[in-house]
């Protein structure tokens, strides 16, 4: 089993009464392409943020690469790769400068690579940065971030304020990176179909907790949806094993179901007297489940 | 080899390309012996976590599809053919009855219930 490269432990953060995190707990390894997603204020960016060491916990424990997120030092940062919603990125100097600026942090900056990237997006090197277009700032930040292949790299939210395209793109650049060699991504977003082919693992949170942290395999293969239609009024609750939510109105239900097992639609449907069908979710309508 | 990957579906992709590839065997434009593209290639032309396409690797050699050599790319093995075929035998039996029974308004629960009943009777 490859060793943790994340690791989070009961951590939990409070903005004065604020709860932003509450409690969580999760690990993720080499390989891993983890889809974080959740409503607005949610916590996702704290989450990303904490795993980074740019907020320390009220209370648990973070940690990244086997060094504690909050005493990273800069051996261990620069094994890391972020892209934060409020890039530091300066404004007066051009995209040419500014890469050599960072990449004169870094012994292992890989110019090649970060100079293709700017010339598939189309990012102007001569422009100011501050004169980018939101799209090409965030590509930007996106190529400084791959720049020293980095073995772990948390974006928030990266994608969006890119066109679909270079959304394809830098999602089909992800799966590139991740082919190379065993890297852990998280990545932030609201475009919950973008999680479908590349991420093996969903982290969902809302209000601060973790609700789902899973591979997105099992999920698929657990979680289904009942549509029930009785002949007479349905009790209040169908007391199904493994009821994530439950809809009862009169003679209708609909009931989300995660289980191992199918349940046994004929011995339910005669015990309710009832026509029921079943069908598996895809992550968005999943998701969506879960956080409406 | 081309897959098609269905996203919006609830079907696990692992599963889809496990599927795909067996329903390829059995049309015959895999053949026995026919090697497989890799995991990366597989993972870098369809946009795929390379977790998912290995682990569908996985299951097709544990289900015997496909066989795994040493140092060289996984191919479909030759025992592979004839197995998918028999159940094949079976789709235009099966089609016939998933029509009846739609025309008869049979809802699907029912129908596989009386096709379990089937299969036990014959079987005690």
């Amino acid at each position: 089993m490859t060793e943790a490269t994340i690791k989070l432990d009961q951590v939990s953060i409070r903005y004065q009464k604020h709860v932003a995190l509450d409690g969580v707990s999760t690990s993720a390894k080499g390989g891993d392409i983890i889809g974080l997603v959740g409503r607005n204020g949610a916590g996702k960016s704290t989450l990303l943020e904490t795993i980074a060491g740019l907020r320390i916990p009220n209370q648990g424990s973070a940690s990244v690469l086997g060094q504690a997120s909050q005493n990273l030092d800069d051996r261990g940062r620069h094994r890391l790769g972020l892209v934060f919603q409020d890039d530091e990125l300066f404004d007066w100097m051009p995209v040419w400068r500014h890469l050599d600026f960072v990449s004169g942090f870094y012994r292992n900056w890989q110019t090649e690579r970060v100079d293709q990237l700017l010339r598939d997006w189309q990012v102007p090197v001569d422009r100011r940065v501050g004169d980018l277009s939101r799209g090409q700032r965030q590509m930007l930040a996106i190529a400084l971030a791959l720049g020293h292949d980095p073995e772990v790299l948390l974006l928030d939210e990266p994608v969006s304020a890119l066109d679909p395209v270079a959304r394809q793109d830098f999602l089909a650049r992800l799966v590139e990176l991740a082919c190379d060699s065993e890297r852990t991504i998280v990545f932030s977003t609201h475009l919950i179909n973008d999680l479908e082919r590349i991420t093996n693992r969903l982290w969902l949170l809302s209000e601060g907790r973790l609700l789902i942290d899973e591979e997105t395999d099992q999920l698929r293969e657990q979680t289904r949806r009942l549509t029930v239609r009785a002949r007479q009024d349905l009790p209040a609750s169908l007391g199904l094993a493994g009821t994530l939510r439950e809809h009862i109105e009169g003679r209708n239900a609909r009931v989300i179901l995660k289980a191992e097992q199918a349940p046994d639609l004929a011995a339910l449907e005669s015990k309710l007297d009832a026509q029921i069908s079943s069908e598996r979710l895809g992550l968005e309508a999943l998701c969506l489940e879960y956080l409406s | 080899m081309l897959l098609d990957i269905n996203t919006s579906s609830g079907t696990p992709l692992y599963r889809q390309i496990v599927d795909q590839v067996r329903r390829l065997v059995s049309g015959g434009q895999l053949q026995p012996g026919d090697e497989l593209p890799s995991v990366r290639e597989v993972a870098r032309r369809h946009a795929i976590n390379p977790m998912t396409v290995s682990k569908a690797y996985s299951l097709m050699e544990a289900e015997g599809l496909v066989e795994r050599q040493r140092g060289k790319p996984m191919r479909i093995c030759a025992g592979a053919v004839r197995d998918d075929n028999r159940i094949e035998q079976l789709d235009e039996l099966l089609e016939r009855l998933v029509l009846a029974a739609r025309q008869l308004d049979i809802d699907d629960a029912t129908v596989l219930e009386a096709v379990s009943r089937k299969l036990k009777g014959l079987k005690p």
